[in-house]
């Protein structure tokens, strides 16, 4: 058996599991489908394509009990728990349901600028082009403009890697006055990266929690700004009692520990794959012959990408069951099967 | 003249087309409402048939004949539209509650037959029961010769007006063809308009001579494409064979040549260039039937790769999207040693195998998960 022999059969057996409510079903509504030959193949053919956090079913949610957000408290939890990423220190936190609506506030505020987005992050030019007239995609950091807006998701979807000069990027918006908001999504679960976030040009950061912990049915993603937006944005927090929420789930899930487990799962089917594993600890690096399955195809995005991976979740998730099916530990590699 | 009336309880002994020993109706879509007589003589005079043709006259819809209603309630051309146009008007002398004799008799022939057409089933062809055998396919008992029609027919025939003739293949048949001569010989098909359903193989001599002393023929031609596709759908058919016999019937004035095709996930895409055919050598085409069984060919199993291939025209029959098609294709490929793809190239798309493998997969997966 060939690796996409093996991992297509995976996707077969996952997609037809999950429609009989026999493995763990997505947090989308793509995720919900009949059990019907095209309704399982139709989920097989982007079940490693979608990033998303493992269900894991020993994760506890605290109780939400609606009570009065701290942002203040939610802030220095924060600091602490994502110390080894970067220093958020300096930024006040709010609760907003998605990054979706940070974004749509940054573009909101800035209606009368330009928003540049990298060539990579085909979700955010996908997204925000229905909100904003003025996006645009840049390839070279010389393209922005003055007094412009720049997006940038670090890492960046596109390759899961942040660049290098990543610095020289800062210092062009320094010296252009072009404000910046950074989405940390894929930080979470990157192993090697951090960002100095301490620049004059940035204004805004994005931390959604749903590629790290499976919460994206709650709808948990925080922003953090330098700007004062004003005395009363406690009162626009989107959801009371989350603070309190993030807050104890901090304190249970510490960020390296966590992030450390799934990575021994990463290896564990890297190795049994023989698949060099990704940055971020969800994803493996794919060769082509598994191009079905890389996340800009499944976007339909711009094919000349040099984004080769794959996302691991759902093996992980159904392991054993895997296991049960092809009558294997996963000790050896797939081409003994 | 009421809006709920058809001439056919009024003229006609029908059955079921594809079934033995089905007792009569007025016509194949009739949905009995009891149990019926078993006899012809006993139907005809039954309180059920009685009772539809009484409420039919009160301008009421039996329930029996909820098929048509419905149909029309779509905004369709029912049955009971389309043979009124043609037969109300004749035969108006027959519209009361007891007419003396039927005028139309549905004449089955049983299921033999000389092809094992693709998109045909196990009890309506004898070849094609035989391929299901081969294949472990699951199938009724072909059924037989109506022999209860046909001595109706020889008893009463100075009062029939038509007959319908159904397979199988009915000119396969050697009591067909017997009965045919009868009905020369006791010059009675001189009164008489056949309807004939054929696959148009074996218009011989003898049938042209028989078929030229009625009244009247309305010979049906099963076509489904044009040359290799038709005899890839049809397996033992000849295209040359089958548009020579066409030619030649057209010739007679007392014969029409009409073309009817079944719509299946096999023919689909080709059917343009039927409609096309048809059009350049002057046949019309009646209203195509659409496959329902075997299900996997029902035209709403075409591969989504294949769906934006589709005619305008047929997107209607795609209906939802699945899959099982490809199976049941590769299955009777391999027992026919003939390839979908070499016949019709368009099957050859890019993802065809990878479809094939992950539906061996799909199954095997659902045999797992039964047990987990």
């Amino acid at each position: 058996m060939n690796r996409l022999e093996f991992l297509r059969e995976c996707a077969i057996l996952i997609s037809s599991a999950q429609s009989y409510g026999k493995a763990p079903k997505g947090e989308s509504v793509w995720s919900i489908f009949d059990p019907d030959f095209t309704g399982v193949l139709n989920f097989a053919n982007n079940i490693f394509a979608e990033t998303r956090s493992v269900l894991n079913k020993d994760f506890e949610v605290p109780p939400n009990n609606y009570t009065w957000n701290d942002n203040k408290k939610l802030g220095d939890a924060l600091s602490d728990w994502i110390v080894s990423k970067c220093n958020t220190q300096g930024f006040d936190w709010q609760v907003v349901n998605h990054t979706q609506r940070t974004l749509i506030e940054c573009v909101a505020r800035n209606y009368d600028k330009t928003v540049w987005i990298p060539a990579e992050s085909y979700w955010q030019q996908d997204y925000l082009s229905a909100y904003h007239k003025d996006v645009r995609v840049y390839e070279s950091y010389d393209q922005i403009t003055k007094d412009s807006v720049l997006i940038i998701d670090l890492p960046t979807r596109g390759s899961l890697q942040i660049a290098q000069d990543i610095d020289q990027l800062f210092d062009i918006c320094d010296a252009k006055n072009v404000q910046v908001t950074l989405d940390f999504t894929f930080l979470l679960i990157s192993k090697s990266y951090s960002i100095n976030v301490d620049r004059e040009c940035v204004k805004c950061i994005n931390i959604g929690f749903s590629k790290l912990w499976p919460l994206v049915a709650h709808g948990y993603t925080i922003a953090g700004y330098k700007q004062d937006f004003g005395p009363h944005k406690d009162h626009y927090n989107l959801q009371k009692g989350v603070c309190n929420q993030l807050i104890q789930l901090m304190h249970t899930y510490p960020l390296q520990s966590y992030v450390k487990d799934l990575e021994n799962k990463q290896i564990k089917w890297c190795n049994f794959l023989d698949l060099e594993p990704g940055d971020c600890v969800l994803h493996a690096i794919a060769p082509a012959e598994l191009s079905l399955y890389w996340t800009h195809q499944y976007w339909n995005a711009n094919p000349q990408l040099e984004e080769k991976q794959i996302c691991l979740s759902t093996l992980f998730e159904n392991e054993d069951m895997i296991k049960r099916y092809f009558n294997i530990d996963l000790s050896g590699r797939f081409y003994d099967i | 003249m009421n809006d709920t009336l058809c001439i056919l309880p009024f003229i006609s002994l029908d059955r079921n087309a594809d079934s033995t020993n089905i007792p009569p109706a007025p016509c194949c879509l009739y949905q009995a409402q009891s149990k019926t007589a078993e006899t012809f003589e006993q139907y005809w005079h039954s309180d059920e048939i009685v009772s539809v043709r009484s409420q039919m006259l009160q301008g009421k819809q039996p329930k029996g004949c909820w098929k048509c209603f419905h149909e029309e309630s779509l905004g369709k051309t029912s049955m009971r539209q389309s043979v009124n146009s043609g037969r109300l008007d004749a035969h108006k002398t027959s519209l009361n509650t007891h007419p003396d004799h039927p005028v139309q008799v549905k004449m089955l022939a049983g299921a033999t037959c000389n092809l094992a057409c693709r998109m045909c089933v196990g009890h309506v062809s004898s070849k094609v029961n035989t391929v299901w055998q081969a294949i472990g396919r699951p199938s009724q008992d072909p059924y037989k010769y109506d022999q209860q029609a046909d001595q109706y027919i020889r008893n009463n025939a100075q009062h029939i007006a038509y007959i319908d003739l159904m397979g199988g293949e009915p000119l396969y048949h050697k009591k067909l063809i017997a009965l045919l001569k009868f009905l020369v010989d006791s010059n009675n098909a001189n009164h008489i308009t056949l309807y004939l359903t054929t696959n148009g193989m074996l218009i011989k001599d003898e049938i042209k001579n028989l078929l030229l002393k009625f009244k009247k023929v309305v010979s049906i031609f099963s076509l489904d494409g044009v040359g290799v596709v038709h005899e890839y759908i049809r397996p033992g058919s000849e295209w040359q064979t089958i548009i020579d016999n066409m030619s030649t019937l057209r010739l007679f004035d007392n014969i029409d040549v009409l073309v009817q095709p079944t719509i299946s996930v096999l023919n689909i895409l080709r059917l343009p260039e039927l409609d096309q055919w048809c059009k350049d050598n002057n046949y019309h085409m009646t209203q195509k039937c659409l496959v329902h069984n075997p299900i996997e060919l029902h035209p709403k199993q075409l591969p989504i790769e294949l769906r934006e291939k589709v005619h305008s025209d047929y997107k209607k029959f795609l209906e939802t999207k699945t899959y099982p098609a490809l199976g049941f294709i590769k299955q009777l490929d391999e027992h026919w040693g003939t390839n979908i793809k070499t016949a019709m190239p368009e099957w050859d798309f890019e993802t065809a195998d990878q479809l094939e493998n992950d539906l061996v997969t799909y199954e095997k997966v659902q045999e797992f998960l039964n047990n987990e």
